[in-house]
């Protein structure tokens, strides 16, 4: 959940942003048409690319596997490998990069970031929505009602000085100054103007208007996208009652005039639409040009669907797009148990899912370097694996075995450290254990060396440990501790299950039995994991 | 009724236009809304619409009440024009001489456009008030 609001808040902003330029656009190319695009289409093309920027993110492309969309922002489980805690599943270490993993965050901080941000803005919001609806209703209260017809109340108040309408639930109001009375011309034409942003809905979409504003406030095209519509609204208003209302355009222009005038520079609450604001001269000259420009072509209705339809699926498309390029890189017990299943199809190996195996596979496949780690060792196991694969199966062995030089070496065929405790080739075969199983570990000839031999020295062990336990996984174990360390771990911990006496200190590389787990589940699924 | 209490507080101050049409009613007593229009003629000309709807809003101010008379209305103070100068006053002295009446009487009387008859009738007022 967490992941699915840090992605709807990131992407939501750059969709509102890709919105604002669209919008721009089509105003701009309107413009220099030679029968330029309606009003009310142009609003509703705005309106339609802010619900597309509100619902892309809520979208994704299941059918495109993770790595096929570049992985812009990626969530991962910890920083590093190193770095992964006990509990996977923990937001705590989770981190979110953009670009490349070396600029990632803490996500808990992230989403702590944003839901600071979206709450305060919307706590604004509806703090400044409240105060307008607050400052309304004084001024709806002190009002003389004019006219009521059905949900519509005309009022007249003294102490407004510019005419405005308003919604509020159960009611549609149009409140006009007292002044205005004296003169039926004007009051005409400003009953029309208010009555038609009713009946276009727009005194209902200011409320999700301001609510969007405060969510994104932080975006810095928001403004510029609200201002857009909101003079949108007023043209479109303008050209419907020219259009449609039959007033004429001179009468019309001369009374904007008029009204901007009278309107001494009063608050405005926000939930209100003002037939001219007075502080905004230069939308008051676009809105007379606009009126006197005469009529615009109107699309038709199923062009205009055409246009908003492509318009939406386009920011749709995107916003999935981005969506799937969001990559959630960490492993849910859910996911991990469906890996699995894919791994235990048609094979008799013990896979189990639990804690440790899934803070393995976060290790590995939830880090930017354990993905680097197991993304080069399968690149380097491909050259060897014809080989080893052979030799498992001359021996009779589950070909899960080849995830042990996976977790032991990376596939890197590695020489002796300087520490006698370190293993050398891909198997990591410590000294003792060599010799024992037949390979020559000499000064200058060191036979771990040669894969083909170490592998079959590999496939014997395992053959023999196999038969001592009859169990793959306390055989595994046995590969890492030794045979004898096995049984002291059943003769003291009673343990009958590998995880168990591992989880009592049994181990020499703690998380050893749930590494190669891990690994073999990705084995199983590295057509899936790394395409 | 209570309306004419000299006391009452002015709730909704009238604006200059409607204080206009409450002069005409107050001269003129009861009224259809075409007696208004032709009292405030010629100087001043306005529409049937506009002022039948500033009635109204008086009405709903409670500075007057209707009565139905044939297929119209007729229009008449709720409030005495004295008991809205009282409570004008009164307003007036609590909003601008910061509510002493004193104040308001002072300035009055250093007003230049006092004569000398004006003076006398406010000496005359005062003596009846002091008996």
């Amino acid at each position: 959940m967490t992941v699915a609001i840090v992605r709807f808040y990131l992407l939501a902003n750059v969709l509102l942003v890709l919105a604002t330029l669209v919008l721009l656009s089509v105003r701009a190319v309107s413009a220099r048409l030679p029968r330029p695009v309606s009003y009310r289409q142009q609003l509703h093309l705005g309106c339609a690319l802010v619900v597309g920027a509100l619902v892309g993110p809520w979208l994704t492309l299941p059918s495109l596997g993770a790595d096929l969309v570049p992985a812009v922002t990626q969530v991962w489980a910890a920083p590093s490998m190193e770095a992964v805690g006990v509990s996977a599943d923990a937001l705590a270490g989770a981190m979110i990069s953009a670009g490349s993993p070396e600029t990632a965050l803490p996500l808990d901080r992230l989403m702590q970031a944003i839901a600071v941000a979206g709450l305060a803005g919307l706590a604004i919001a509806l703090i400044r929505m409240g105060a307008g609806t607050w400052s309304v209703r004084r001024v709806l209260a002190r009002a003389q009602l004019v006219r009521r017809s059905g949900a519509l109340r005309i009022l007249s108040s003294d102490d407004i000085g510019i005419p405005f309408s308003c919604w509020m639930p159960g009611a549609c109001y149009i409140v006009v100054p007292s002044s205005l009375i004296l003169h039926p011309r004007d009051l005409r034409i400003v009953l029309r103007h208010e009555a038609q942003h009713h009946r276009q809905g727009d005194t209902r979409v200011v409320y999700a208007m301001e609510l969007t504003r405060g969510i994104f406030f932080l975006n810095p095209l928001m403004p510029m996208l609200l201002k857009q519509l909101r003079s949108l609204q007023e043209f479109a208003c303008d050209e419907a009652l020219i259009r449609e209302r039959r007033v004429r355009v001179q009468e019309y222009c001369e009374c904007l005039i008029r009204v901007a005038r009278s309107a001494v520079r009063a608050r405005r609450p926000i939930s209100c639409l003002y037939m001219a604001d007075p502080e905004s001269d230069s939308l008051l000259a676009r809105r007379i040009d606009a009126a006197l420009a005469g009529h615009r072509e109107r699309l038709g209705r199923w062009k205009v669907a055409v246009v908003n339809g492509v318009a939406i699926l386009a920011l749709l498309a995107t916003g999935a797009g981005l969506s799937g390029s969001v990559h959630d890189r960490r492993v849910s017990f859910a996911q991990a148990q469906e890996l699995a299943a894919v791994a235990r199809a048609g094979s008799a190996f013990p896979i189990v899912i639990n804690e440790q195996v899934l803070t393995e596979l976060n290790r590995y496949l939830g880090t930017p370097d354990g993905r680097a780690f197991l993304r080069e060792g399968l690149r380097r196991m491909g050259d060897h694996e014809e080989l080893i694969a052979a030799r498992l199966a001359e021996h009779g062995l589950p070909s899960e075995l080849l995830a042990v030089p996976l977790i032991e070496s990376g596939y890197r065929n590695l020489a002796q450290s300087p520490n006698p405790r370190h293993g050398a080739g891909i198997w990591m075969f410590i000294k003792p254990t060599a010799r024992r199983f037949g390979l020559s570990v000499e000064a200058g000839q060191d036979e771990r060396l040669n894969i083909a031999s170490e592998t079959e020295a590999a496939a014997r062990m395992f053959s023999s440990l196999h038969a001592e336990f009859g169990d793959w996984s306390f055989a595994l174990l046995a590969y890492n501790i030794g045979s004898a360390q096995v049984h002291r771990a059943v003769r003291k911990t009673g343990a009958t299950d590998a995880f168990f006496a591992a989880g009592h200190g049994f181990e020499n590389d703690p998380g050893y039995l749930a590494r190669v787990t891990a690994a073999v589940i990705v084995l199983k699924n590295s057509q899936r994991l790394f395409p | 009724m209570a309306k004419k209490s000299g006391s009452r507080a002015i709730e909704k101050p009238l604006t200059a236009t409607e204080l206009e049409m409450m002069n005409v009613l107050w001269r003129i007593g009861a009224a259809s809304v075409h007696q208004v229009i032709e009292a405030l003629l010629p100087h001043r000309q306005l529409a049937y619409t506009s002022v039948s709807t500033m009635v109204r809003i008086l009405e709903q101010k409670g500075y007057v009440r209707s009565r139905k008379e044939g297929r119209g209305h007729l229009y008449e103070p709720a409030i005495e024009k004295e008991a809205y100068q009282v409570a004008s006053l009164q307003h007036l002295v609590s909003n601008v001489f910061d509510g002493t009446p004193t104040l308001l009487v002072q300035r009055l009387v250093d007003s230049e456009q006092l004569d000398a008859e004006a003076l006398d009738q406010i000496r005359r007022a005062l003596k009846k008030k002091d008996r």
